[in-house]
């Protein structure tokens, strides 16, 4: 529970670095956590512990490296300018349109969660800054049985690329979220600077008490809030990145000196708790609640916030934008279950492993077990390979070398070195006749296996299909299709095309190069360098007539045709530029992008918006 | 009870040091695992054993012969530990003189990648000590404790016999031949159908110092001039890092039982010093019927003991081998003999099977007392695995006269 203090600290030491709220004590509540069920005796021992850690940090504060000094700086470090929200937010609340996917797993009999972007698996979600405040709420589950579910699920969490509990064991068919933004609307931008260095605002006033080099020391009233954004320009106008040496980026002083307080409010419980001064728990968390807001370091005496900033080069001006309108903005998006459940379905539980059957029915049950599940039917531990018999309720141990599970569902096994070849086994452990390789190579969601120099698809049966003329096999950003190559006339002059995940080369390995996927479309440049475009199923559906690679956004390709710029859409159609010797433009990105042609504008769907 | 015993041992600790009521625990006593066992107890009683391991201790009362330690620090279990000083001591007393007059002469290793900083080390079969002193008025002390083994194989060193000179032969090949085999002894060393560029370490092959040894090579060749061979060969005689090329002192070209082959010899005067049994005393292995029956029972005999892990028989069949191996080298460390035990029990600890190969083809060196295989069916004659873990043992092997078992013997 030890870390419960520190997290008493943390959320002490964050809370003042961004808001100036006094009454912000989310580490008073979680000192109930971190006393509960104990004596004072455990309380002193984590104390001494968590003193003990913090001490370390402080120690960090004092070392050379992490240093401020105000210097002339030569090398300078540039920030992008400041984004506003409405941008930001716009990009966010669309980012879910493509599709969402989610897997679903079993544990102590609740239901694990794993959302994640349809398109792309790996994709994470785009970040926002701290003060846009972000939720996504789930708020219909729909079940398998056609049970829905809207109550009481506002707390089952949506976040992606980790599991989520949400409620008791029950096959989930899809969710609905609702996604949520808070963020500021408008702002009020104060400018200071050596010529302007006092500004009345809000009733309060902002100092500017010194601006030299890379260093800019201001204090602002403390009725005045905090500014979303503090950012500092040098005289060229261009926005200086701040020096700092932790993630949340506050400043050396108030985090050195906080911290060095805490320390001591910390050692000076110690003592206590060491000279028996605490009759109770009670007595002891009386104590600290009374005491620990005294050392809000914004109960400053003068009445000011002081804020002394490092830039990575030399300041000019410093511009503060403050929240001036809050506003909301949602959206919602279904997210689909993806999980191809087997008949042997897992479930941890505190001391056993469960498996249950397609209707949720248990047929196995097995105790005291730190056994990962490799596959559907194969285990292991820290020193043994097993083989679950789920008809006859037995376990067999594997004694081999090696064996390993792939996503295909095949597993394979070395006897008994790392010299031998890889055998096929099928799922009732028994070995795939004349099925061995000297390697394989899992890409993606597809299995290759190589003997003698030939190279094989294994298909999930583990049946196998000879790869004629193809060197090497890579990745693309779609799990189940393959970039095959052949390299037969040199590295210099390698040939490439797709195959799926039947083993089926449904693109021929004739092209020049083959791009990435985007929105089902990959660009694709043939031998004589012109550039189409074809589908996942492998169909060219943009013709080969174009100069340059192109990628889709928002179902639009940017294209050259003999050196004029177009807008074409996925059937190849031209939407913008048609027979013209006009260039179309393009400026911005993503949701954001703007088509300009022959003075006009030009939204990202390629809608007109003005002349 | 229990607080009966702390007391004990507070009572202990603090008699040892009545004089300066202060400094109660000597860590100069504390020599062994079981000796730290109870210091810890008496540091820590709250705490069980398991959790005063990797534990940092500073209790004001912890000193190396009155110089006052400011911290203790435990490895896991029975590792081992590190203490430290940092302050000046009276009469410029340090650490380091203090293990001087109690261990003796440290042997000093200069750090290799600060050369102004050193190690003082004291290692011995039962523990090894670490000082390092790269700061002023400091002193960091790593106290190991060795696990020691009662095996014959981990104190095969006790029974290494050091020389004056030691020497260490190798042989460097050129043959340009399109095959040729390699006899050191009448014992094949190496069979190839390629030209190469080798070199091979005698020693092995050497059972002592009395013999004139014969290196002869098996070439094909007709009646080719002596002279005119397409071979270089070049004795090297290493002693400690001084390399020495002998002379080969005799060579002739001899005929064979085969038509299109020769057989030329090579002789030089060995000076080994030492007497090892080997398989001087070896049965005519090409008289012996079920060879290859007691082939096979040998590597599986090996096999089923690394299996049971009994430590008995694993001593009984590979003693001789790895002491000879070790003799050969004269290399007398209890490391050295310590490794090659603890490196049986891991192949103990590990492996859930073994296989042995069925189908194999024996030769027997022309001395026809040492004889090797070459499995066909494996990749060596015994492979034993465990879960990503496996390990491969072919060896020569003799039969001793009168026994009806063959030995491993390199």
């Amino acid at each position: 529970m030890n870390y419960i203090y520190t997290l008493i600290i943390l959320t002490f030491l964050y809370s003042c670095s961004t808001s100036n709220s006094r009454k912000d004590n989310t580490y008073i509540s979680n000192l109930d956590k971190a006393t509960e069920g104990k004596s004072l005796e455990e309380i002193k021992k984590d104390i001494t512990e968590t003193l003990a850690s913090f001490k370390s940090v402080l120690k960090i504060y004092n070392n050379p490296l992490f240093k401020n000094e105000i210097k002339d700086i030569k090398e300078e470090e540039y920030e992008p300018i400041f984004v506003k929200d409405e941008t930001l937010v716009k990009e966010s609340l669309n980012q879910f349109s493509s599709g969402v996917v989610f897997t679903q797993s079993f544990d102590e009999y609740q239901n694990r969660i794993n959302f994640r972007f349809k398109e792309d698996t790996k994709k994470a979600i785009k970040g926002l800054p701290k003060h846009i405040k972000e939720t996504k709420e789930p708020f219909k589950v729909y079940y398998k049985e056609k049970d829905i579910k809207n109550d009481s699920i506002a707390n089952y969490g949506v976040y992606f690329g980790i599991d989520n509990s949400f409620g008791k064991m029950n096959f989930i068919d899809s969710i609905k979220v609702k996604h949520t933004l808070k963020y500021v609307a408008t702002y009020e931008e104060i400018e200071l600077s050596k010529e302007l260095p006092k500004i009345k605002y809000n009733g309060g006033e902002i100092i500017l008490n010194n601006i030299e080099k890379n260093y800019v020391y201001f204090t602002t009233s403390d009725t005045i809030k905090s500014p979303i954004k503090i950012q500092a320009y040098n005289k060229e106008g261009k926005p200086l990145y701040r020096k700092s040496y932790s993630r949340s980026g506050f400043e050396e002083s108030i985090g050195k000196e906080k911290m060095t307080r805490f320390v001591e409010f910390f050692e000076k419980l110690e003592e206590k708790l060491n000279n028996n001064k605490f009759s109770s728990v009670t007595d002891f968390k009386e104590y600290v609640k009374e005491n620990i807001s005294a050392l809000d370091y914004f109960n400053d005496e003068d009445g000011y916030y002081h804020r002394y900033l490092y830039f990575k080069g030399n300041v000019d001006k410093v511009k503060l934008f403050f929240a001036k309108e809050r506003k909301q903005k949602d959206t919602i998006f279904t997210a689909i279950n993806t999980t191809k459940f087997s008949n042997k379905i897992m479930m941890p539980t505190k001391d056993s492993m469960l498996f249950f059957n397609k209707k949720l029915e248990q047929i196995l049950r097995v105790k005291n077990t730190e056994q990962e599940q490799l596959s559907e039917t194969f285990f292991e531990d820290a020193n043994y390979y097993y083989h679950y018999d789920f008809d006859k309720k037995k376990i067999d141990t594997v004694l081999v070398y090696y064996l390993k599970a792939y996503k295909n569902g095949m597993v394979v096994i070395q006897e008994n070195t790392i010299d031998d070849d890889y055998q096929l086994v099928d799922s009732e452990n028994k070995k795939i006749k004349n099925k061995k390789y000297n390697y394989l190579n899992e890409v993606g969601n597809n299995l290759f296996g190589y003997r003698d120099t030939k190279a094989f698809f294994i298909s999930e049966t583990g049946t196998e299909k000879y790869l004629k003329n193809i060197s090497k096999i890579e990745e693309t950003n779609d799990d189940d299709i393959s970039l095959v190559i052949n390299d037969d006339e040199g590295s210099f002059n390698e040939k490439y095309g797709l195959l799926n995940n039947k083993g089926v080369v449904i693109t021929p390995i004739i092209y020049a190069r083959i791009y990435d996927f985007k929105e089902g479309i990959a660009c694709v440049e043939n031998s004589k360098g012109f550039y189409g475009g074809i589908n996942k199923e492998g169909k060219v559906v943009i013709p080969f007539k174009y100069n340059e690679s192109f990628r889709f956004v928002n179902g639009l390709a940017l294209v050259e045709l003999e050196s004029i710029t177009k807008v074409i859409n996925k059937k190849g159609k031209t939407i913008l530029g048609i027979n013209s010797s006009e260039n179309v433009e393009v400026k911005g990105e993503g949701v954001d992008r703007i088509f300009l042609f022959k003075n006009k504008k030009y939204n990202a769907k390629g809608n007109l918006i003005s002349e | 009870m229990k607080k009966i015993i702390i007391i004990l041992l507070l009572g202990v600790f603090a008699c040892e040091n009545s004089k300066e009521a202060k400094l109660i625990h000597n860590l100069a006593h504390i020599t062994t695992a079981k000796k730290l066992d109870s210091l810890l107890f008496v540091l820590d009683a709250t705490l069980s054993l398991e959790k005063r391991y990797k534990k940092t201790y500073k209790s004001k009362g912890i000193h190396y012969n009155q110089i006052p330690i400011r911290e203790l620090y435990t490895y896991e279990k029975e590792g081992g530990y590190i203490f430290y000083t940092d302050s000046i001591q009276p009469e410029g007393k340090t650490i380091l003189k203090e293990l001087v007059e109690d261990l003796g002469m440290y042997k000093k290793e200069v750090d290799a990648y600060n050369e102004s900083d050193s190690l003082y080390t004291w290692k011995n079969k039962y523990r090894e000590i670490e000082l390092d002193n790269y700061k002023t008025n400091y002193e960091s002390i790593t106290y190991f404790f060795s696990e020691t083994y009662k095996s014959p194989i981990a104190n095969a060193s006790e029974n290494i016999k050091k020389y004056t000179t030691e020497p260490v032969y190798y042989l460097e090949v050129t043959s340009n031949y399109s095959k040729s085999v390699l006899l050191v002894n009448n014992v094949n060393v190496y069979e190839t159908n390629d030209s190469y560029n080798k070199n091979f370490s005698l020693n092995k092959y050497l059972l002592n110092g009395n013999e004139v040894i014969e290196i002869a090579f098996l070439i094909p060749e007709k009646g080719k001039n002596i002279d005119e061979l397409k071979l270089d060969v070049r004795l090297i005689k290493k002693i400690g890092k001084e390399k020495i090329v002998s002379k080969l002192i005799k060579k002739e070209l001899l005929a064979t039982d085969k038509l299109n082959e020769k057989k030329i010899v090579y002789t030089y005067e060995n000076e080994i010093p030492y007497n090892i049994k080997g398989w001087a005393k070896g049965e005519d292995l090409s008289k012996v019927k079920n060879l290859e029956r007691m082939i096979e029972n040998l590597y599986k005999k090996l096999g089923e003991s690394i299996l049971k892990g009994d430590e008995e028989t694993i001593n009984k069949m590979m003693y001789q081998y790895e002491f000879e191996n070790l003799q050969l080298k004269y290399d007398d460390s209890y490391e050295a003999s310590r490794d090659k035990w603890v490196g049986w029990l891991a192949n103990t600890l590990n492996t859930y099977k073994y296989t042995t190969s069925k189908d194999f083809k024996i030769e027997i060196s022309p001395n026809k007392q040492l004889g090797y295989t070459y499995s066909e069916d494996l990749s060596n004659m015994l492979i034993i695995t465990g879960k990503g873990e496996s390990k491969s043992f072919d060896y020569y092997f003799y039969l001793p006269k009168g026994s009806n078992e063959l030995k491993i013997i390199r």
